[in-house]
């Protein structure tokens, strides 16, 4: 009991001053939250030097989680009240509008149609990556020869960043080098020449494309390593008892590979959602052409730092955060439901 | 019997054979067609990185008329990517760090020490795996404002030593409750004290999985383009000066592929040395989405 209430007693004002330090900072006050950091650091180095003894355990928690509270639950938490804000960004947001924001986002055709692209997005890409992602992982696992080298290159664009492989792919689509336009001229073909990356239909599919380039190794690799858990005796066993191909893998890998199946859908889905620097380089910050490039990120960076958009030319940081915030939600229904079908799916095994 | 089986048991051998030999070829030649897939892309941008102006109208298909070296001097002298390279260098080289023994502490605090309110800091500290940098943009440029630090490789250093440590945290408790007790109670009856034992003992043996989310963590800097362009446009990352070649060479696209293919260097580079290592790592952090 006297230990707890020593605790208390050194732990008290490591957290008053703690909060002090957050509370400077919601109010912007430059010096209030340099002095209330000060008095924090030297709070809670008495509180860890004073139970280190008794608590080892704070000294190991304390200090990183101080950091990690500041700048990743803080803003978090200081984004949902903005989005309750009318508020330029500048000055403080007074202008309190309750949910017009996201009455706003919903109003607007703006946000529905980058959500929906989003999600035909994620659609597409899904499809394909269990098309070519599982027949890969398939054939990789029966170790042909130069397995190792298939895999590194399969796994290169990886680690390609974002926006180089935005210029590479206008190697091939983009409007003035391109090189797919002068290959349908020299196969005699010119008719079939297009404006690739100006055209309402195609260039939402090309975008699809290159989210497929980029990303294919991660499924390969998830559905490899999976493949590669499942016991030899198990397929062994349904092979003598007479079981083809497809029935082998209907009935026996597949069912075995189900969580895989989960992780790589659900991260397929988050990564969709989030996806930025392609949908930027081949639309623009506007989703170019007639917004069927665009994305929610690209209206949380058009309303938040007024790139002219498609209709918004004003800083408009509530419903940027607003906007940050509907998309916390669909990203979070989406971890609920992934963490909902992995636990059926133990059962089931 | 054994003079009338024999022929026949050939003829099917053969046919396994065969049909192996088949299966094989057809395997690789769809290995193949899609690791072309996978490298058209980077060859063509490798390629347009030697083309001179005049190539790319004149001769679209075709290989460099004359492989215009010039490109990348250009680049290099008059683009800044060695600066960029440098400035996010220094970023990672401060952040990866960071977030690995800020990772490290927390997650040897939660995996070795049993206390009241551990499997609830452990839920406190994965709520952060949700939470889009799209969201706490505008909240963080405000606290870096505030701090004073905005704008400064140190406003980028802090803020990425903290975004990726939910998900290294929950790599390595698992890991770390799966190391065996024994040397470090060993070194407790030895009197050691617990930094001591964290320090000489448990970072030690948690460095395969110190790899693994350094090599996530540095390409994840190296390549992000969001943060840095909103956030610190006085401390362009490399990915911001490659975003920017479009404005500063316009339609000079041989410029520009030169730009590119340097900033992609050092990365491929380092997966040709590290090959496992950057696979295990970045398809581990897929699962955080």
């Amino acid at each position: 009991m006297r230990g707890r209430g020593r605790l208390a007693l050194l732990a008290t004002p490591a957290l008053l001053s703690y909060l002090a330090v957050l509370g400077a900072i919601n109010q912007r006050d430059r010096p209030a939250a340099m002095t209330a950091l000060g008095v924090c650091v030297v709070a809670t180095a008495l509180l860890l030097i004073a139970t280190y003894r008794t608590r080892p355990y704070l000294t190991f928690l304390v200090p990183p989680l101080m950091l990690y509270t500041l700048f990743m639950i803080y803003p978090a938490v200081a984004a949902f009240r903005y989005s309750l804000y009318d508020w330029s960004g500048f000055g403080e947001p007074v202008e309190f509008v309750g949910l017009q924001n996201y009455r706003d986002i919903f109003r607007d055709a703006e946000y529905p149609n980058a959500l929906w692209n989003n999600v035909q997005l994620f659609l597409a890409v899904f499809v394909l990556q269990n098309l070519f992602g599982l027949p890969l992982a398939w054939l990789l696992d029966r170790r042909p020869r130069f397995f190792e080298l298939y895999r590194a290159i399969l796994f290169l664009p990886v680690i390609i960043s974002l926006i180089a492989t935005g210029y590479m792919w206008q190697m091939i689509f983009g409007a003035n080098i391109g090189i797919l336009n002068p290959l349908f001229d020299l196969v005699g073909q010119p008719e079939w020449r297009k404006d690739w990356l100006a055209d309402d239909f195609l260039t939402s599919k090309i975008v699809w494309l290159v989210h497929h380039w980029q990303h294919l190794g991660i499924p390969l690799i998830l559905y490899l390593a999976g493949l590669q858990a499942i016991p030899d005796d198990l397929e062994d066993a349904a092979r003598i008892d007479g079981a083809n191909h497809w029935q082998l893998f209907r009935h026996v890998t597949f069912p075995l590979l189900a969580p895989v199946f989960t992780v790589v859908t659900t991260t397929t889905f988050i990564g969709m959602i989030r996806t930025f620097d392609i949908p930027l380089l081949i639309g623009g910050p506007g989703g170019a052409p007639n917004g069927t490039t665009d994305v929610v990120t690209l209206v949380i960076y058009r309303a938040a730092f007024g790139v002219g958009g498609l209709a918004r030319t004003i800083f408009e940081q509530g419903y940027a955060v607003a906007a940050g915030v509907v998309m916390f939600g669909v990203l979070l229904i989406a971890v609920a439901l992934q963490t909902v079908l992995l636990r059926r799916r133990e059962v089931e095994l | 019997m054994s003079t009338r089986a024999a022929p026949l048991e050939t003829t099917r051998a053969r046919d396994v054979v065969a049909k192996r030999r088949l299966g094989s070829a057809l395997t690789h030649a769809v290995l193949l067609a899609s690791c072309a897939f996978a490298v058209v892309p980077v060859l063509l941008a490798v390629l347009a990185s030697f083309k001179t102006l005049y190539d790319f109208y004149d001769n679209p298909l075709g290989l460099p008329a004359t492989w215009a070296w010039q490109n990348y001097v250009q680049v290099w002298n008059q683009a800044h990517i060695p600066e960029y390279a440098l400035n996010s260098a220094i970023v990672a080289g401060g952040a990866v760090p960071t977030q690995a023994l800020c990772s490290c502490l927390v997650a040897y605090g939660l995996a070795r020490f049993r206390f009241a309110g551990n499997q609830l800091v452990f839920w406190y500290v994965l709520a952060g795996l949700l939470v889009p940098i799209q969201l706490t943009i505008l909240p963080i440029v405000l606290l870096l404002k505030t701090l004073g630090i905005l704008n400064t490789h140190l406003g980028l250093i802090i803020p990425y030593a903290t975004f990726g440590m939910p998900f290294s945290i929950f790599l390595l408790t698992g890991f770390m409750r799966a190391l065996p007790r024994e040397l470090e109670e060993a070194a407790r009856i030895d009197g050691a004290g617990e930094l001591r034992i964290f320090w000489s003992i448990m970072l030690p043996l948690t460095r395969p999985a110190l790899a693994t989310i350094a090599i996530l963590h540095f390409v994840g800097i190296w390549n992000d383009l969001f943060f840095p362009l909103v956030s610190a446009p006085d401390v362009p990352l490399l990915q911001v000066g490659v975003q920017n070649l479009r404005g500063v060479y316009s339609t000079q696209w041989g410029y520009i592929f030169a730009g590119v293919v340097l900033s992609a260097l050092p990365l491929i580079t380092l997966y040709v040395l590290l090959t496992k290592q950057f696979i295990r790592g970045l398809s581990a952090g897929a699962i955080k989405g």
